[in-house]
């Protein structure tokens, strides 16, 4: 069947410019009317019969009632390789599940459900649409098209899309961005006469699609005819809005989080954080390139990480202050400071992460493109079982959530659906402490964390910083800030999206933190899949024990539970 | 009509720049231009806003919001408001944020170097920033792009041609007779250490390790001159790299007699200790008795000198030009205003140089000839430029 499309033309709903979904893509402000919905299908079979068949489908919104140019709202795809790909593009896109049994096609992805009674709404994987029609294997010439006649019409209108990237003075409040025109490549388009009913729409507080739809599930004209791939978008000029309007404040809450943490001595570090010092080796004159960020410390900290409840800390409709996202992290991350070319002296102490994975991809979407983090799909194994982002079997999502160390394996994936590829990045084994009961955990004090015996060891020590510099300057404020907070340094875009490029420093605020040393060896084999990014394969490149497995005794490997504010910072406060 | 606010106004360079804005009025200098005293001491702000027929607002540092909207309202700021460091990152991102271009007559090279980290924010916003647009920088600046157009000329180089030189030096005769300011800003940027440029880089040498002689006045009386924190070695440096020049060493000077170097030295020791809130502080209380500044027939009756030396990288003498200006006090004054009144129309964007706005080449004519040159115009009216012969570029 090759590559090809269907497209749907539906009525919007009564109050589809109030939808939540419309806020967030950014289109609203800029649309003076809104005659139609298009849900638009796109499908590569390839013709390699072992690989899955990729599918994407894209919400936009019109201003004509037959589309000359479609608004894209909200996409999902069964492929991270391919959400990646169209977020570069400026999609607002998430990974899902997509397939198709008989005439329907189902998507599953992750949804705020309506809020139970008197409850906040938790993110969670589910049906969120299907797609109903006979057209899925209807040969392109026999579709007659609207004029009666088998010759194809020239159907082919232009997305509209939003790239945008967090701007370099105001990483906290500014966004840049460009409209694109992204061309899907249809050929051969037929008009489809009498489609019949073809949506239904789960009741969801976000994406709220039924908003933006309402009852209307009957399109009104239909096309489909051969897909030959995305074109090269069109940039507009660059311009800059306020991010608050869109995606709401850079404020985040996060609470009941657990953390294992392993801490690791690294040959090299330079590659590690390479993608801070995008400054050097331009040559315009008002790029500042008189300072490197380097590695204050060649000891690298892999953490595991449960978010019980990750919020806004101020929202916008559709979202109340306590609907809230759970989701697993692994992640690498190691302490960095600016270090001026004339001195001696490291300034500005941060954690940075140069490789994350996540089992979101909500968080994966908005990470990526707000806050630098380079977010990447994970799958998280309890043995044989696949986790769900709240900790619960997949298989079983009525028992309790399986402990944080209890994470046997954590996979790269392409996507959700067992078609999927995956990678293993990790293997843990940690031994068996208790299942998660408080009384390993201790509230921090000096006694615990300035104790410089291997047997209490704290996530960063005084010795730790081998160059004398980074003692001198900011051991300490690591040191002091360990529990109280840290700062924390990324870099936006985190993909080849051509906006300038700029530093996101924030702050993480800590809380309620208690903290157990378990007793025990545990054990982390490390993987290097081909399609890993840069920040794993250079982690991978400098591990100092030369096997791949690596051991870690009681000290060298932590439990954390704690709460956390996230913010970031303007480049021109005061 | 532009409009102008001279923040510190009410300050000694300040007044000074407000006085030369009312003169330069009066000449019909300043059609387009409407100039704002801007200052904290409303009652200060009054009596001099009065006297020179000068509208005022007085604020300060302290609300964000306030700055904001005060600037919302101009072009351009100019801060004279010294010590720097307690205003310059402040009024600068207010700059920034409100699309009005900046200039400062900063002196300290701490702050110019917290302020270039702001290039590429101003440039963003299509905003100027521009700091050193006092003396000594701004005359230094100046005479290193006529020197560098020269030279490319000679050189018959093309445009995407890099130059190559060996070392860029300036120095200042002696400047004993400050403002208060002057002296307090002096007190705090003294440093254990001494900012220069090795291979288009900065690096720190110790106080006291490089001391040169210069031939301050065409006799054969040289006298010592030490290195010392100057922002000329930072415009220096970017307008080298502005006009495409890699260059070995930059280095500034200030001419000290044996008892200013021994206490210049001394100074840097106790540096780490002087610094110390404690000592800071009573020694601050030790400058507040001091005059303003020098009063105008002190003013009138000092001339300063600024050289320009250039080697080649083989260490031969390229350049050596020297200008011989009126007060450094009033030089800055006219500096100041005109790199403010200039500014909006410069070529570019960002982080400037004050030879980048005031856009004055190319080098006046006559220069291998050891006779005085009269600049004549603005704002180096009364100075006057003498070149040496040196070898010639091969």
């Amino acid at each position: 069947m090759a590559k090809r499309f269907w497209t749907f033309v539906f009525l919007p709903g009564p109050d589809a410019a109030e939808s939540g979904v419309l806020a967030a893509s950014g289109v609203r402000d800029n649309l003076s009317r809104l005659e139609a919905v298009v849900l638009e299908i796109f499908l590569d079979d390839h013709d390699n019969p072992g690989e899955p068949p990729l599918w994407s489908i894209c919400f936009s919104i019109s201003a004509e009632a037959i589309p000359v140019e479609l608004h894209s709202v909200f996409a999902v795809s069964n492929r991270s390789e391919e959400c990646e790909s169209l977020a570069e593009q400026g999609f607002q896109v998430v990974e899902g599940i997509i397939a198709r049994a008989g005439h329907d096609l189902t998507v599953d992805t992750a949804f705020y459900p309506p809020r139970p009674a008197g409850k906040p709404s938790e993110l969670k994987m589910g049906r969120l649409v299907t797609v109903t029609t006979n057209l899925w294997d209807a040969p392109l010439d026999s579709v007659r098209s609207s004029s009666g006649s088998n010759v194809p019409l020239v159907f082919n209108p232009p997305y509209k899309t939003l790239q945008c990237a967090p701007d370099l003075a105001c990483p906290d409040s500014e966004l840049n961005g460009k409209n694109l025109d992204v061309s899907p490549g249809r050929r051969d388009a037929q008009q489809v006469q009498q489609p019949g009913r073809v949506l239904t729409l789960e009741d969801v507080l976000f994406p709220d699609l039924r908003t933006l739809l309402g009852n209307n599930n009957i399109p009104t004209a239909a096309w489909m005819g051969r897909w030959t791939g995305w074109t090269d978008a069109k940039p507009s000029q660059q311009f800059r809005f306020p991010r608050r309007t869109v995606f709401g404040p850079p404020s985040f809450r996060f609470d009941d989080i657990e953390i294992v943490g392993f801490r690791t001595p690294l040959k090299a570090t330079r590659e590690l954080v390479q993608k801070l010092n995008f400054h050097q080796g331009r040559e315009d004159r008002n790029t500042p390139k008189h300072f490197l960020y380097r590695a204050a410390s060649p000891t690298a900290v892999i953490e595991l990480l449960r978010y019980g409840r990750m919020r806004g800390a101020e929202v916008l409709p559709p979202f109340k202050a306590d609907d809230f996202m759970p989701q697993h992290e692994l992640l690498v991350r190691l302490v960095v400071g600016r270090v001026d070319d004339d001195t001696s002296q490291a300034r500005d102490a941060a954690l940075y992460v140069p490789a994350i994975f996540v089992d979101n991809p909500w968080s994966k979407a908005v990470g990526r493109q707000l806050q630098g983090f380079p977010k990447m799909l994970a799958e998280f194994h309890a043995g044989k079982d696949v986790l769900g982002m709240d900790g619960r079997k997949r298989e079983a999502p009525d028992e309790d959530p399986v402990p944080l160390h209890k994470v046997t394996d954590v996979y790269m994936a392409d996507g959700f659906d067992r078609g999927a590829a995956r990678q293993k990045l990790l293997t843990i084994d940690c031994p068996d402490a208790d299942d998660g009961s408080d009384d390993q955990f201790v509230a921090p004090d000096v006694g615990t964390f300035l104790a410089n015996v291997a047997e209490r060891r704290s996530p960063w020590e005084q010795f730790d910083f081998i160059q004398a510099e980074f003692r001198r300057t900011f051991a300490r404020v690591i040191l002091s800030q360990r529990f109280g907070g840290f700062r924390v340094l990324q870099v936006s875009p985190v993909d080849d999206t051509p906006l300038p490029r700029a530093w996101i420093p924030g702050r993480y605020t800590l809380s309620k933190v208690r903290v157990a040393f378990p007793a025990g060896i545990a054990t982390l084999r490390l993987e290097n899949p081909g399609v890993a990014p840069d920040g794993w394969k250079y982690l991978f490149g400098n591990l100092l024990e030369p096997s791949d497995q690596l051991t870690f005794t009681t000290g060298d490997w932590y439990r954390v539970k704690c709460s956390m504010e996230l913010e970031f910072d303007d480049g021109l406060e005061w | 009509m532009k409009r102008i606010l001279l923040y510190g106004a009410t300050g000694y360079s300040g007044d000074l720049i407000a006085r030369e804005v009312r003169a330069r009025t009066d000449d019909g200098d300043l059609p387009n231009h409407e100039v704002v005293l801007g200052g904290r001491n409303r009652a200060r702000l009054e009596e001099l806003g009065d006297e020179l027929n000068l509208h005022y607002i007085a604020f300060t540092l302290d609300d964000r919001a306030r700055v904001d909207s005060v600037l919302s309202d101009f072009d351009v700021v100019i801060n004279a408001a010294g010590p720097f460091a307690d205003t310059g990152i402040r009024l600068a991102k207010a700059a920034i944020s409100t699309n009005c271009h900046y200039v400062d007559i900063n002196g300290e090279v701490g702050v110019y170097r917290l302020l270039d980290d702001l290039a590429r924010l101003a440039e963003d916003r299509q905003v100027r920033l521009v700091s050193g647009a006092g003396f000594t920088a701004t005359v230094s600046d100046v005479m290193l792009r006529w020197a560098i157009a020269l030279l490319r000329k000679e050189l018959r180089l093309k445009d995407a041609d890099r130059l190559a030189l060996g070392a860029v030096r300036v120095a200042v005769s002696d400047c004993t007779n400050m403002s208060r300011g002057s002296v307090l800003t002096l007190v705090r940027s003294v440093r254990e250490q001494v900012v220069v440029v090795r291979n288009s880089a900065y690096v720190h040498v110790p106080v006291g390790q490089l001391e040169r002689s210069f031939d301050f006045d065409s006799s054969s009386d040289r006298r010592v001159a030490s290195a010392a924190n100057l922002v000329d070695t930072c415009t220096a440096l970017e307008t080298a790299r502005d006009c495409k020049v890699d260059v070995g060493a930059i280095e500034s000077y200030i001419e000290m007699p044996l008892p200013v170097r021994l206490g210049y030295q001394w100074g840097a020791w106790a540096a780490v200790y002087a610094s110390l809130p404690g000592i800071r502080n009573l020694t601050e209380l030790q400058i507040a008795p001091l005059p303003d500044g020098p009063d105008e027939e002190e003013r009138k009756e000092t001339r300063h000198k600024v050289l320009l030396q250039i080697e080649s990288p083989h260490r031969e003498p390229w350049i050596d030009w020297r200008i011989e200006t009126p007060s450094s006090y009033d030089v800055t004054a006219r500096t100041a205003l005109e790199v403010a009144v200039k500014v909006t129309d410069a070529a570019e964007v960002g982080w400037l140089t004050p030879s980048d706005v005031l856009n004055l080449a190319p080098a006046p004519t006559g220069l291998a000839d050891p006779k005085p040159i009269s600049l004549g115009t603005t704002p180096f009216q009364d100075c006057s430029i003498v070149g040496r012969p040196v070898m010639t570029p091969a």
